[in-house]
């Protein structure tokens, strides 16, 4: 007896809204105080901090670094300049300090450089990297400042950039959309703004001397205009980023488009003549296990052609290229007995090396099925990751390898592998032959990334 | 009589099968097509197999909310899955694998015989080994160390119950900064607490992931993990 119950979807009602979430990353930082202070926290952290997996750095990220080594060479040079104009007595504690300051800059490089040369590394402690930071970020600027002089406005652009494109890899890295327009109203009115201004008023009404003066106004506009080019980074390079995923984004579209047309074309061509060739054969076929078995071949074409289409997109796993190969085994009705569990199924190879394997498997399969094989195992061996061995074991009885006909599938594997790669043995019931395939450099890349 | 629960949203390809099933096993077969409806098909008398599919893309739902569910209601239902059995749902074939009693899999593109037959032996209390083209998305053997119990590990606080809780949804954007602003934990937080169950989730076969494997990770072991979510959030 059967109960069909085509029942409606209840709404999904248990199923999809059942976490209470709010509203997703805005713009800017949060509203109240303490939140503010995480962020800013976080930004000091860096980006490393929030990373998480093993991402390659994206384009942008990288872009982002280079800018960040030409400020950080930007700054040093300034300090450089200024050293070797000045004249005073303390030339030696001012070498000291530019000295520092190359420590600093050094510290500061690392993570850009890594990122420029596609190297990810551990992510450091919360704490600790907001203290060396800190103190890296301190010691720059304290000694730019010193050495200097009277230029100090010189210096915050160069630390500006730096700081602009260090805390946009930060907020990429978080999650954060940057809004430095935000952070210059709020800077505006900030504690440590209104502090400086108070002091130059201060100054002024205690009739100070002009040097004093001059020296305030010079850490004022030096602080603005630090401020001001931090926010043109983190703008400018955010709306350039933006510009070029939107244009990335209308290329995958039109690439996409194609790939649609050339599916339908696909899908019209290929899958409805193969089909059309079915139905064909199929009537002049005259009882129904032929038919069934027409059935059969054209689900192993049209799941061979799939396959054709995984290869093409990229690197795929092992798994898929055997799998359309042991369900033809099955539908034939041979036993498969051991097939590769997936600890050595697991692993992608490039698409020159999947053509290789899914020709290995086709040709090893399609010979013991011909020889009328009634049990078959299939087995994968990974050899210091330089090469893959796909053993085929049957129970079809022996044969003679040199005696394989010319023009045949297998034949003409051993003339373009090489005789070494390719080997036979009798077993109890018939023979066992193994494809020993090489790996490309990709390939071998790739067992290392899943390693 | 035997009776059989077949989960599947292929209405049309369930509705022939099961047909199949229960004239060769001479028992009553109930299809349900939404895994929102197996806690109504539930409420009958128990079963003695349930099939079900792993893949529900109109439901947001997936095959391991079904048998978790009916695992829970009646133990003694013995579990097969049904699948394409392809690389779409490896994964959440392998969770499923590792940690419901499955008695078998069976490849939905298998010849029907060879699948009739696997039915009969689960019904018969044999081994049956997965289909043999399935067998290579599985590993060599079950990790005894993922168990159900074991998503008690990873919820060693109520903050962490708080992260698991919004990435339990498949819509939300997972970066640090949309779990810091769901759950209200500060950002540091957030990280440090992905941190503690880096270890935990090396169980579940996740080295060092992504919020964002986390999360698919999540959604997929749902039912297992919401439990005790919601205990901890309930202050249970």
């Amino acid at each position: 007896m059967v109960h069909v119950r085509d029942l409606p979807v209840l709404g999904n009602r248990r199923w999809e809204n059942e976490p209470v979430t709010s509203g997703v990353g805005s713009g800017g930082l949060h509203d109240d105080g303490s939140s503010r202070l995480d962020l800013w926290l976080a930004m000091l952290a860096g980006d490393r901090v929030w990373g998480d997996g093993d991402e390659d750095p994206s384009t942008r990220q990288q872009a982002v670094c280079a800018l960040m080594l030409v400020a950080l060479a930007a700054t040093l040079l300034v300090q450089w300049v200024a050293l070797a104009s000045r004249h005073a007595d303390d030339l030696g504690r001012l070498a000291i300090l530019a000295a520092l300051s190359i420590l600093a800059a050094a510290a500061l490089a690392v993570r850009p450089t890594r990122l420029l040369l596609g190297r990810q590394s551990e992510p450091p402690g919360f704490l600790f990297s907001v203290i060396w930071r800190a103190i890296a970020y301190l010691v720059l600027i304290a000694s730019t400042t010193a050495v200097i002089g009277s230029y100090r406005f010189l210096a915050a652009i160069p630390l500006g950039l730096l700081g602009g494109s260090d805390a946009l890899l930060t907020l990429w890295a978080i999650g954060v959309a940057p809004a430095p327009r935000m952070w210059l109203k709020r800077f505006l009115f900030s504690t440590i703004h209104f502090g400086v201004l108070g002091a130059m008023l201060a100054a002024l009404f205690f009739e100070a001397s002009q040097e004093t003066l001059t020296t305030m106004l010079g850490i004022y506009v030096a602080m603005w205009l630090g401020v001001l080019m931090a926010g043109i980074t983190v703008l400018g390079v955010n709306r350039l980023s933006a510009a070029v995923d939107e244009e990335n984004l209308r290329k995958e579209e039109a690439v996409r488009e194609r790939e649609r047309l050339m599916r339908a074309h696909w899908l019209h061509d290929d899958v409805l003549s193969e089909v059309h060739l079915s139905t064909l054969r199929l009537k002049s076929v005259g009882d129904l296990d032929a038919a069934r078995a027409e059935l059969e071949e054209l689900d192993h074409r049209l799941r061979l052609r799939q396959l054709d289409e995984v290869i093409r997109g990229g690197e795929p796993h092992l798994y898929e290229i055997l799998q359309p190969h042991l369900r033809r085994i099955q539908s034939l009705g041979i036993q498969l007995y051991r097939v590769p569990p997936l600890e050595l199924t697991n692993r992608r190879i490039d698409q020159e090396t999947a053509q290789l394997f899914h020709r290995a498997v086709s040709v090893l399969t399609s010979n013991a099925i011909n020889a009328g094989a009634t049990r078959l195992a299939v087995d994968l061996f990974s050899i210091e990751d330089d090469t893959i061995a796909l053993t085929v074991t049957d129970d079809a009885g022996g044969f003679d390898l040199d005696a394989v006909p010319a023009g045949r599938g297998l034949s003409n594997l051993i003339a373009d592998l090489g005789p070494r790669r390719v080997r036979r043995r009798d077993t109890q019931h018939g023979s066992a032959v193994t494809v020993t395939l090489p790996l490309t450099a990709r390939s071998r890349a790739l067992s290392k990334e899943a390693v | 009589m035997t009776r059989i629960l077949l989960v599947d949203d292929a209405a049309a390809m369930a509705e022939l099968f099961s047909k199949e099933v229960a004239t060769r096993f001479a028992a009553e077969v109930d299809v349900c097509v939404a895994v929102a409806d197996v806690e109504l098909m539930l409420s009958r008398d128990p079963y003695d197999l349930a099939l079900v599919d792993l893949s529900f893309p109109q439901e947001h739902a997936n095959g391991i909310d079904a048998m978790a569910e009916i695992h829970r209601a009646t133990p003694a239902t013995c579990l097969a899955i049904m699948t394409q059995g392809d690389a779409w749902v490896s994964e959440i074939l392998r969770d499923a694998w590792d940690l419901l009693p499955i008695a078998t899999i069976i490849s939905k593109t298998a010849p029907l015989d060879y699948q009739l037959e696997m039915i009969e032996g689960v019904l018969e209390g044999r081994v049956v080994e997965p289909d043999p083209a399935v067998q290579t998305l599985l590993p060599s053997r079950r990790n005894p160390e993922r168990t159900p119990a074991r998503f008690s590990e990873l919820i060693q606080h109520n903050g962490h119950a708080k992260v698991w809780n919004v990435l339990m949804d498949r819509n939300f954007e997972a970066t640090y900064k949309n779990v810091s602003d769901s759950t209200g934990l500060k950002l540091n937080t957030v990280k440090n607490y992905r941190s503690q169950l880096l270890p935990e989730l090396r169980v579940h076969r996740l080295d060092d992931p992504s919020l964002r494997e986390m999360q698919e990770f999540a959604w997929r072991c749902r039912s297992f993990l919401r439990p005790y979510v919601q205990a901890s959030l309930e202050g249970r």
